[in-house]
């Protein structure tokens, strides 16, 4: 192998270039379509406006604003995703506690079914959800059956994040409040929910966030009268093109920006990426 | 007072005992009765006799759905979703690992803050808003056609064929992918790598011979996330296609809504589930069988 010596260096340089090239090429192709998206939601143009901009205008935001359907949508998104990560954390919390430090019967087979909904296409649980509320139990009130169907699509993320936090508890803690004289609901609010906090937080903004930009399954079991923000964002997709739709999507990408600012304060980033 | 003592012992003795059982009972009613259950009677409605007009026929047990599923025009489908959602997955996975391993092994600075802020950015982003960015790329006078036209090439209607879809499905999947295999990154040591270097390995040998090995399981993981993702767009195809493209999510979405052919759609759902299913499972297997051989 001495021979080549020289070649194999030369060949780990290239490696090493090209590694550059496809993480700021990959970079780039992830960040330069959402910049277009930005820049047009300040273009003049009436209809067919395509990246570059030409000129600026705040037109579309007031148009967006005055257009109901997506008024509408943003109350009942807002509505639902916070319905849905009260739910979704109620039960998730209560569950990881169970899996993490309790052993019982099925265990297997209780955690495959909470991370299966990552995993089963969403058409599937939105058809499936449909079928039943809608064919079997003629359930046809949107948000109850929203709330439902968003529940078990976060319900992995919740149970994932408040686990991972939970498995490097130092459970000494409980006991010491536990001599101090604490019964188990104080020490549980006093003492575990603080320690758990960041798991909590990621699995609340995961809750929230899907929730709130979820359109496969809030297509099957959103009616005319009810409809959710990705939904009416889509209706207008379809039949309108225009810059308002960019003013829309800047709009929502305002909203991402203060989850972050969310995250980065109160777990970090290095650590949210960790409790997934 | 030792009787009531006695008494209050024994129920929190109880609640003790049975804790287990009142922590999972919220999710085990909640995925049984409206998860599990309602995958049963999708399966169930699959062998229902089609009749027009009406939701809840009387039951008569039939196989003609799934041979609908099968006809040519559908089955064309189920083969281009799975093309579509191979070809999204190869590359989701190939273009997340450079980017996941630079962001684990780089110091931290400005920089790197600011690729992971944008990454968890975009998966909290609202999947409409990643759609909308590919029409401004791809559409009749978007950017892709621009640069054509400066190089004197004829404009392309991109939009009725499936890269669009492709390549706005590898976009949707990227950060996602990037998170996962960043977890099973981290927890190599790199002190094996300088090992395998030491004792006279090219930075490319170390890389396929341990690294890659080392980190497969969040490369298995991604290929499940990004594959199922991909077998079951149908808003994608949707918007980006202007309902030119269907794939299998379309067919089931359409037959539901519009048509209100329940036990159609709930076949193609089956057919979905267990292709997809299968076909994540069989890569995931052969791929964590190859690092247990090695």
């Amino acid at each position: 192998m001495k021979k080549f010596g020289i070649s194999k260096k030369m060949l780990d340089s290239v490696g090493k270039i090209i590694t550059f090239f496809l993480v700021w090429g990959t970079f780039l192709f992830l960040f330069l379509p959402i910049m277009f998206v930005l820049s047009m939601a300040f273009d003049p143009r009436k209809t067919l406006a395509f990246f570059p901009p030409r000129g600026f205008t705040l037109d579309w935001f007031v148009v967006f604003l005055n257009y109901p359907p997506f008024i509408e949508g943003l109350k009942n998104s807002l509505l639902l995703a916070s319905l849905v990560t009260v739910v979704s954390l109620t039960v998730g919390i209560t569950c990881s506690l169970a899996i993490v430090r309790y052993d019982f019967k099925g265990k297997g087979f209780l955690n495959t079914l909470i991370l299966s909904p990552i995993i089963v296409p969403g058409v599937v649980t939105g058809a499936a959800l449909l079928n039943m509320l809608y064919g079997y139990l003629r359930m046809y009130s949107a948000l109850p059956n929203l709330i439902i169907g968003h529940t078990i699509l976060t319900m992995p993320y919740v149970v994932r994040t408040v686990s991972a936090s939970l498995v490097g508890f130092n459970r000494t803690l409980e006991e010491a409040a536990q001599i101090l004289g604490a019964d188990e609901l104080t020490t549980f609010f006093k003492i575990t929910l603080p320690i758990i906090k960041p798991g909590i937080v990621a699995g609340a903004l995961f809750a929230f966030s899907i929730s709130w930009g979820e359109v496969n399954l809030a297509a099957f079991l959103t009616d005319p009268f009810t409809t959710t923000f990705p939904v009416a964002f889509m209706g207008y997709m379809r039949y309108y093109s225009n810059p308002a739709i960019a003013a829309a999507s800047a709009f929502l990408m305002g909203v991402t920006a203060v989850f972050m600012v969310i995250i980065e304060r109160t777990v970090g980033f290095e650590r949210f990426v960790g409790l997934w | 007072m030792d009787k009531v003592e006695e008494r209050k012992s024994s129920i929190k003795y109880y609640i003790r005992k049975y804790a287990v059982v009142i922590f999972i009972l919220p999710a085990l009613i909640l995925l049984i009765f409206l998860y599990l259950f309602p995958l049963i009677l999708l399966l169930a409605q699959s062998f229902y006799v089609y009749v027009p007009g009406q939701i809840r026929p009387e039951f008569t047990f039939t196989l003609q759905n799934y041979a609908e599923v099968f006809r040519p025009v559908y089955a064309n489908a189920i083969i281009l979703t799975l093309w579509i959602s191979v070809v999204t997955t190869i590359f989701t996975v190939i273009l997340a690992y450079p980017l996941a391993f630079y962001l684990v092994r780089s110091k931290s600075g400005f920089l790197k803050k600011f690729v992971m802020g944008f990454l968890i950015t975009s998966f909290f982003m609202q999947l409409l808003v990643r759609v909308y960015a590919f029409y401004q790329v791809y559409g009749s006078d978007g950017v892709l056609n621009q640069v054509f036209s400066l190089f004197g090439l004829p404009r392309q209607d991109w939009l009725g064929g499936p890269w669009p879809i492709i390549v706005s499905m590898v976009h949707q999947g990227v950060p996602i992918a990037v998170l996962v295999q960043m977890g099973s990154i981290k927890s190599i040591n790199p002190e094996v790598e300088e090992a395998s270097k030491i004792l006279g390995a090219s930075g490319i040998q170390t890389f396929f011979k341990i690294t890659l090995p080392l980190s497969l399981p969040g490369v298995i993981a991604s290929i499940l996330l990004s594959f199922t993702g991909a077998a079951s767009a149908y808003v994608t195809p949707l918007i980006l296609s202007q309902g030119r493209v269907f794939m299998m999510g379309n067919y089931i979405y359409d037959r539901f809504i519009n048509v209100v052919n329940y036990p159609f759609a709930a076949a193609m759902s089956v057919v979905l589930l267990f292709v997809s299913l299968t076909i994540a499972y069989g890569i995931s297997g052969i791929l964590s069988k190859w690092v247990r051989v090695k």
